[in-house]
């Protein structure tokens, strides 16, 4: 997993657990050494753990979960910007086949930490405190996002367009 | 959760102040004062708590080389239930040849007396802060530490209880021993009572080493159990047994390797006193750990601290605990010129640089 924060690894590991995945199952990637610098970080990441997953999926059922607030972006353009890091470097943009998963949270992983526990949410606006202790609504968030992912599930109307986005997304870990 | 520490006049520290989070890595160069601040920790608690007498610690020699001032003193501030304790003592030489003696020792709630010991009297305050109590005490020794839990001083007991479940650790797996010839309620500072604690826990904690002992196949290739087997009048040996299909073995946990003796009690610390919310701080926990094992351990650590009120403080030069950690959690200890301990936090960087690549590259000094 690649997360450009604490709070975006705590959120996908949360959600990642309830899909049964253990601590041992998972491996993040390092932090950026900086607040501010996440996007940046995970770009730069990006390619290298794509090129890994690639040559690694052959041999064992693996995924790659890439984690990045859209910030004042849309989640495609953001998606794009990592299709592009990718031409970078010459490397195939991922097929529909692979287990590649682009989690991209409008406007930051707290907008969707309020809206998975039910507060009205806005993509167009900042949520973030930094500093806040968030630890309880991160596991009540990833336990929303798993009922809300699930095989016919009923999305509540509230739902934000980037946590639709997401539960598309990840159909390629469940699939 | 302990929020401050204030120590003067020990070691490195001079005037040295800390204010810390609920999770925090430690981490700085050798000599920075890092283990120094584990040792003042638990020099708190050990004088506080068991309150042994304070010539058993040798601190008059370890007063700051540089500093002509004759007193130590140790502030310890700690967040309860939303309320403020501030346990303080300043430690003086007194008579000839001068021992290590209590000049004052103090415990505040939200900055009204709960306990004074001063000039040899012990001031005892009820929970109302009026003071109800005055005698004598031998200031060769901490007073807090002998006051006994009633009715009318449940704050003072209630930090008491608190500071009891302080852990410092140093995991020293040389040290540990296989064997159990009693029941001890606390683990050591280097865990060298494994099995003795274990032998209590396996007695109070029956959920807990349930959690535990499932937790230990996924770290431990072959793991199967634990048990205390009797080998005489009231001993047991801990033992381990590994093994796959119909053959297994069974090992004292000293003749297991280092590592997956470190590994037993890391996860013995997590599952028997993070678990319980307690504040632990470990001193390199990442010793003799293979790569591997070193994230999923600190996964578990962030879990449990994200579910309960535990604290978790690391000192760690490890790169795997430095790169998760540090951007959000780090705390640089730097001292110039061998000079006094200072703490920055880990500072703002364009990313580009892993934080363990820009330590190991000295851009932080």
């Amino acid at each position: 997993m690649i997360a450009e924060d604490v709070r975006h690894q705590q959120f996908v590991r949360r959600y990642l657990y309830r899909l049964g995945f253990e601590a041992h199952d998972i491996r993040f990637d390092k932090l950026p050494a900086g607040a501010g610098s996440g996007e940046q970080w995970v770009r730069l990441r990006y390619p290298v753990a794509v090129k890994a997953y690639r040559e690694r999926s052959p041999k064992a059922r693996t995924a790659l979960i890439v984690v990045i607030d859209a910030d004042t972006e849309s989640t495609a353009e953001r998606s794009k910007r990592l299709s592009d890091a990718l031409k970078e470097l010459a490397l195939p943009d991922r097929t529909t086949r692979e287990r590649i998963v682009h989690f991209i949270p409008k406007r930051h992983i707290e907008t969707w930490i309020a809206c998975l526990n039910g507060s009205p949410a806005d993509e167009e606006q900042s949520y973030k405190k930094r500093g806040a202790n968030l630890d309880g609504a991160i596991i009540d968030a990833a336990r929303a996002f798993f009922e809300w992912s699930r095989p016919n599930a009923n999305v509540p109307v509230q739902c934000i367009p980037s946590i639709r986005s997401a539960i598309v997304e990840a159909g390629r870990l469940t699939a | 959760m302990l929020t401050r520490l204030y120590v003067d006049n020990f070691r490195s520290f001079d005037s040295f102040e800390y204010r810390l989070d609920r999770l925090q890595i430690i981490f700085g160069a050798n000599g920075s004062g890092k283990s120094s601040f584990a040792d003042a920790l638990l020099l708190i608690r050990q004088i506080a708590i068991v309150g042994a007498p304070l010539d058993d610690y040798n601190l008059l020699i370890q007063r700051t080389r540089w500093l002509s001032r004759a007193a130590l003193t140790f502030e310890l501030e700690a967040e309860l239930d939303g309320l403020t304790y501030i346990y303080k003592f300043v430690v003086q030489p007194a008579g000839d040849p001068p021992q290590a003696s209590i000049a004052l020792e103090t415990l505040h709630l939200a900055g009204e007396p709960l306990f004074r010991f001063e000039s040899g009297d012990v001031h005892l305050f009820n929970d109302q802060f009026e003071e109800s109590v005055v005698y004598p005490f031998d200031p060769l020794r901490s007073a807090f530490a002998t006051i006994s839990p009633r009715q009318d001083n449940q704050r003072l007991t209630r930090f008491k209880m608190w500071l009891s479940s302080l852990f410092c650790f140093r995991i020293n797996p040389f040290a540990l021993s296989g064997r159990a010839e009693s029941e001890n309620l606390w683990p050591n500072a280097n865990l060298s009572n494994l099995a003795s604690w274990y032998r209590h826990l396996v007695q109070v904690e029956q959920k807990r080493n349930f959690v535990f002992t499932q937790a230990l196949p996924k770290v431990l290739d072959g793991f199967k159990f634990l048990a205390l087997e009797p080998v005489g009048e009231n001993v047991r040996l801990m033992i381990a047994e590994f093994g796959s299909g119909g053959s297994s073995a069974k090992y004292v946990v000293n003749e297991l390797s280092e590592g997956q003796r470190c590994l037993i009690c890391l996860y013995a610390i997590l599952h028997f006193l993070l678990a319980k919310g307690c504040t632990v701080l470990i001193d390199e926990p990442d010793n003799f750990i293979s790569l591997r094992e070193i994230q999923p351990w600190l996964t578990a650590v962030s879990d449990v601290v994200g579910e309960t009120p535990a604290q978790v403080i690391l000192i760690s030069h490890h790169p795997e605990i430095i790169d998760q950690w540090a951007p959000a959690y780090g705390t640089h200890f730097i001292r110039e010129d061998g000079g006094r301990t200072c703490v920055q936090p880990f500072p703002l960087h364009d990313g580009s640089l892993q934080p363990s690549e820009l330590i190991a590259r000295g851009w932080l000094d």
